[in-house]
């Protein structure tokens, strides 16, 4: 009995969670006419499917819009790693002047919500001339304190003789930190990356503050540009064609990845 | 050099007052000793008396408060530890986990002979001379695999290795660089009983082909003795004697030494105890011990088990303790017979084990020990008024 | 001046240039201007306006005294309220649940994480379409049962009680997984002992293992939560503009329209202050119980 009630919920549940996402494909597959016919599921059409995409992909940059999203993450990515990994180093096993001040700031940097620096941000980037800038959008976030964090709880439980004897070997310190230390926190780097990655991805608010012309868009500012300007209202199959294709890689790659990905999330979260 | 063994021009190391301190604790204090080219010099000390201390300063990665350093009669002081010249064979082995055992062993040339062109992947196809370097490593990293036997082990990650062939790849690592100096820190603790036997023989046997001067960790006094040439026993921070395994048994400087040598058990008796109980005169005259007269002795009197006897009576001109017999402990060939002296303190005698079955519990007999044998120290503080019992030295 | 002293330098040297990038842009783009918004929040400065003059804790005061600031600050609360909870305590449930189907569980993992990766604004146009006044899915459900269709997102009595379903949604997928990650580390001979001890399912068996084994867990779960629940901004930006008539405007919408859009910097600063101090506060509530839970358990 308390089984059965259990397992209702839990596929309730299930289904509740997965109906935007049935709902945004069916639509998109739809023709526009269907959409309205007032059945529950609007049937699917291939030549319909095509149109929408096709509009989603043409009269919407979507794709400049995706490319954007993806130069974005990416050398956030790259910079965000390569600014904390040495800095986590150091936290972790070097014994410099400042430290714990250090390590005090980045703790305190992990309460900091982004929307509380980011008033003087955009008015030191407007001062500048760089709204509307790839540098915008990806500059603030070059420092990320929960790569920090992430790699020096890593670094720290790293057996310190493996390090000594990489000094003995002739590694130098920025050595250590690439050829050593870096390939073996793999796991602290997928954990981060799987954060970084949904959350630049993602956002909405820094690129609303910062962008307004449509080639610097990222996917779901994109998104909700279409959706309110006007061009959706008549064809919402091509808007739900675009939010599959912002929604996909991300939803599939978490498909791929999941065990490391939520194995990530976990690891963030502990942070 | 292809299937040569390394040869390297062993160096000389002399250390003078070398002081070390983690706060207010001294690691070292005032260490000196000298180590002659060639020599494989143990240094042997119980848990925490600054071993790993001494080695890691000798090697620069610890930061020392005083005293020199001179390896080849050149100063090392100021110099960083990848320039020292020697090479390091941690307790862990300290392999680097993600790297294959080739590239673990080639790591010290890759970082010492590539520029950072070099160690790049691909890159350094293009310059001959690059190419040239990689392949003399290469050559060198076979050649060493071979000597140490685990050329079949080169592809395989630390992971997927047993601990004594870990222990021969850290090996391999010190020994490609041709050191003058080889430090190595409990390089046999990981080992099971009889693989470490076997190892210990094999590194004193490399040791002496190479003729590598070396400094080597242990705090098993047995394994010392086996393969040193001299050895330094620490305690505390400081060395107590240096001299070979034969001296340092025979003529222990100190309590503390000997009860380190004289393990699992030594007999400590008072030497008033002693005079008290041990009846009559020698053969030869007055009792003496380690050449002195007990007549008028102060401090205690300690001998080892296997320099002990126990007798059903006293014979006339063999001194001896008169005892109890408490319990029999069998350890193969040999037993441990403990007894209890006239004032309640016990000792024990090395018996033969069939004669366990002549010394039951409550047995009354004689214990017997070698005069010459034995050696008088100054009593251990805060011990010398309390009775004398035979210890066990963990 | 010794050899190992000299290497001991060259560390701490390798430290500070190691560190140095990191906190030099950590006080750059964070700390500094994280205090340029305390700054600001002191003064009458708009964006676009040349100079500024000091005017005290003015805008602290008109943020008060402003009624849609007020109104703002109470939908979020309401939103946190309902939020919070209802995504807490569902998500502990279903991680029970979970727990126990066996094989089945990685296959409602998965689905109740999707909602954490996909693109929230892509979603809640999704919810936009599915909740249509006129031909949404639900609206077509309510119809066919008889039922009046509703507008969900611009009836002013709904809209925020949408946003909140959305929000949950989103939410319980996250919370899940921090659930089941807790309760995968309850070590099983604490069941068995409970069983012993004739708790051996069911709530008993909740109650006596489970859920005090899941507090430092639950602790962290329900401050994580209150902090995202009270950073809504996607699902109002997209799918309200913080309408109909201000009922879903909530503290960051507010925020981003005073800064960015009305371009009252002063205003907007002393909001971002207030949502600073809720957000830190939040943390350091956690750290502290946190703190107390390890040291007396
Ligand atoms: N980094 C350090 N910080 C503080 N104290 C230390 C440090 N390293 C060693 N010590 C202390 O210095 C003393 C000597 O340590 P060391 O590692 O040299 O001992 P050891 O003789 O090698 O012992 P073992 O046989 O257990 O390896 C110990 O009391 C130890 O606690
Ligand atoms: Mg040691």
């Amino acid at each position: 009995m308390a089984r059965a009630l259990g397992w209702t919920l839990l596929c309730l549940a299930a289904a509740v969670t997965l109906l935007p996402f049935v709902y945004m494909l069916a639509v998109s597959f739809a023709a526009q006419g269907t959409i309205y016919s007032g059945a529950l599921l609007p049937a699917p059409s291939l030549a319909a499917a095509r149109e929408n995409y096709a509009f989603a992909l043409t009269e919407v940059p979507l794709a400049r819009f995706m490319l954007n999203g993806a130069l974005v993450c990416g050398v956030l990515l790259v910079l965000q790693v390569t600014i904390a990994a040495p800095a986590g180093y150091a936290l972790a096993k070097l014994p410099f002047r400042g430290r714990p001040v250090l390590f005090g700031a980045v703790i305190v940097a992990l309460m900091i919500p982004m929307q509380v620096p980011a008033i003087p941000l955009y008015v030191a980037i407007a001062w500048m001339g760089l709204l509307d800038t790839y540098t915008a959008l990806i500059a603030p976030f070059v420092i990320s304190a929960l790569a920090i964090f992430l790699f020096r709880q890593f670094f720290v439980n790293y057996p310190s003789e493996v390090i000594d004897a990489a000094r003995l070997d002739g590694f130098s310190e920025l050595g250590i930190v690439w050829r050593l230390m870096v390939p073996a926190a793999w796991p602290a780097v997928a954990a981060f990356a799987t954060i970084s990655i949904i959350n630049h991805w993602n956002d909405l608010y820094w690129p609303l503050v910062v962008v307004t012309r449509t080639e610097m868009m990222t996917p779901p500012m994109g998104l909700a540009a279409f959706r309110s300007s006007g061009e959706s209202a008549g064809n919402v199959g091509a808007l739900m064609a675009g939010g599959v294709m912002i929604t996909a890689p991300l939803v599939l790659a978490f498909l791929f990845f999941q065990r490391a990905l939520v194995r990530g999330f976990g690891m963030g979260a502990r942070a | 050099m292809q299937g040569t063994d390394h040869t390297m021009e062993s160096q000389t190391l002399e250390i003078a007052d070398l002081t070390c301190r983690f706060g207010a604790h001294r690691a070292l204090d005032a260490v000196s000793l000298s180590v002659g080219a060639g020599e494989f010099v143990s240094i042997l000390g119980p848990s925490g008396c600054g071993k790993s201390t001494l080695l890691r300063s000798i090697a620069g990665l610890e930061a020392v408060e005083g005293g020199t350093i001179r390896i080849g009669g050149q100063s090392v002081d100021g110099l960083r530890p990848r320039d020292r010249g020697v090479a390091f064979v941690f307790q862990s082995y300290a392999l680097y986990p993600h790297m294959s055992c080739a590239e673990n062993i080639a790591a010290p040339l890759r970082m010492s002979e590539l520029g950072p062109l070099g160690r790049l992947p691909l890159l350094w196809r293009l310059s001959g001379r690059m190419r040239r370097t990689r392949e003399s490593i290469a050559d060198r990293v076979g050649a060493t695999a071979r000597q140490l036997q685990i050329e079949p082990l080169l592809g395989r990650r630390p992971a997927a290795l047993s601990g004594g062939q870990r222990q021969r790849v850290a090996l391999g690592r010190a020994l490609i660089r041709e050191p003058a100096l080889f430090l190595l820190d409990e390089p046999l603790a990981n080992l099971d009983a009889a693989l470490r036997n076997r190892t210990r023989t094999d590194l004193r046997a490399l040791q002496r082909r190479i003729g590598a001067t070396t400094l080597f960790v242990t705090h098993d006094q047995t394994e010392a003795m086996a393969i040193s040439d001299r050895i330094a026993v620490m305690f505390d921070g400081r060395i107590h004697q240096v001299g070979t395994p034969d001296e340092i048994y025979r003529d222990p400087e100190t309590l503390a030494i000997a009860r380190f040598f004289s393990q699992p058990h030594l007999n400590v008796v008072p030497a008033a105890t002693l005079r008290r109980h041990i009846g009559g005169a020698t053969a030869a005259g007055d009792i003496r011990i380690g050449g002195a007269a007990l007549e008028g002795m102060a401090g205690v009197v300690a001998f080892r088990p296997e320099d002990a006897s126990i007798r059903t009576a006293r014979r006339p001109g063999l001194p001896g303790l008169p005892c109890t017999v408490d319990h029999a402990e069998h350890a193969g060939h040999d037993a441990n017979l403990f007894v209890r002296l006239a004032d309640g303190e016990t000792a024990v005698v090395r018996i033969r084990s069939h004669e366990i079955a002549d010394w039951p519990q409550g047995a009354e007999g004689v214990l017997h020990f070698d005069l010459d044998a034995a050696r008088r120290f100054d009593a251990p503080q805060g011990e010398a008024e309390t009775p004398s019992r035979a210890r066990e030295v963990a | 001046m010794t050899g190992s002293t000299a290497d001991l330098r060259a560390r701490r040297r390798a430290g500070l240039l190691l560190a140095a990038p990191a906190a030099l842009l950590l006080a750059l783009l964070l700390f500094l201007p994280s205090s340029g918004v305390l700054v600001l929040s002191l003064t009458d400065y708009r964006f676009g306006m040349p100079g500024a003059s000091w005017i005290g804790l003015e805008n602290y005061a008109r943020m008060l005294a402003d009624d849609r600031i007020r109104q703002s600050l109470g939908n979020t609360a309401l939103y946190a309220a309902i939020v919070a909870p209802v995504s807490i305590l569902l998500a502990l449930w279903l991680a029970v649940l979970i727990e126990a189907t066996g094989r089945l569980g990685g296959f409602f993992r998965t689905v109740f994480f999707l909602p954490v990766t996909a693109t929230l604004v892509a979603m809640a146009t999704a919810w936009e379409v599915v909740l249509h006044p006129s031909f949404g899915m639900v609206n077509v459900a309510l119809a066919a049962s008889g039922l009046e269709k509703e507008r969900f997102l611009s009836d002013p009595s709904l809209a925020l009680y949408t946003l909140a379903f959305i929000g949950v949604w989103k939410m319980v997928g996250y919370n899940v997984l921090l659930f089941v990650a807790g309760l995968s580390t309850i070590p099983k001979d604490l069941y068995e002992a409970a069983a012993i001890d004739g708790a051996d399912r069911g709530w008993s068996r909740f109650a006596m293992v489970t859920w005090p084994m899941l507090a430092p867990v639950t602790l962290f779960v329900t401050v994580i939560t209150l902090i995202r629940t009270v950073s809504e901004f996607e699902t109002i930006a997209v799918l309200t503009n913080g309408g109909p008539n201000g009922a879903t405007e909530m503290v960051l919408y507010t925020l981003y329209q005073e800064a960015f859009r009305y371009f009252d910097i002063g205003l907007a600063s002393a909001l971002a202050v207030c949502f600073l101090g809720i957000v830190a506060g939040a943390s350091i509530l956690n750290i502290v119980l946190f703190d107390r839970r390890s040291r007396h358990g």
